[in-house]
């Protein structure tokens, strides 16, 4: 079998470091179905985003944690040998335009982060996973690789 | 230990290496070593994950409820 590599979007990387997520056993099944040699990759909006989430109390409530604890919890999943960092790749900036056209009439659209994911997903060889039917739906209908994990 | 090794490389990245040495202070050599190890050199691992990183059972905030929160760097 040819190695894949998987693109986790935020909230999948959420759910799997939260205990009590209300996805965290979907993505767990998933992560634990792997095959070893499959790999994970961060981005650096993944990154960031998943840091800002975890000490944020509208995501943590009570559990809110402080930067370096947050710091902690993507380092853990930067030292697991699945998990790699990828730099952006060279020509996001014009894959990322190609993937926003779509939503161009809009004035204002959250589909500014999904695009980017999507295009890092495609220029850099990745599969998105989300959560999100809606992603989902628009990565496949757009030619992105992506899965849908529940 | 170095080991001392010789490569042909295109002018206009010579031209850049070179330009970008003289602007940061940093010699050629260290600069394309450190291109190098980026391109290169695997970063050292340590242990898998196993499970949720963040342990506790308290409730989550309305953010964590299913709720696409990639544009939340955004918000």
């Amino acid at each position: 079998m040819s190695m894949t590599s998987f693109f986790p979007d935020l909230n999948v990387w959420f759910a799997l470091s939260v205990e009590g997520h209300v996805h965290g056993r979907i993505a767990w099944q998933w992560m634990e179905s792997l095959p070893s040699k499959h790999k994970l990759v961060f981005c650096r909006h993944t990154h960031l985003g998943l840091v800002r989430l975890l000490t944020n109390s509208a995501a943590m409530a009570k559990r809110v944690m402080n930067v370096a604890d947050a710091l902690e919890v993507y380092e853990a999943w930067a030292a697991d040998p699945r998990v790699e960092f990828y730099q952006e790749p060279r020509d996001l900036s014009n894959a990322f335009r190609t993937a926003i056209q779509p939503f161009n009439k809009m004035p204002s659209s959250n589909a500014v982060a999904d695009c980017y994911l999507m295009a890092f997903a495609k220029e850099a060889n990745l599969v998105l996973v989300t959560l999100d039917e809606a992603l989902k739906d628009v990565a496949k209908k757009h030619g992105y690789p992506a899965i849908l994990l529940g | 230990m170095a080991v001392r090794t010789t490569v042909d490389v295109p002018e206009p990245i010579y031209e850049e290496l070179r330009s970008r040495s003289e602007q940061t202070g940093t010699s050629m050599r260290a600069l394309i070593v450190r291109a190098l190890e980026l391109t290169y050199i695997p970063e050292k691992k340590g242990l898998r994950v196993t499970g949720p990183l963040v342990r506790g059972k308290g409730k989550l905030g309305p953010l964590a409820g299913g709720a696409n929160v990639n544009d939340f760097l955004f918000s």
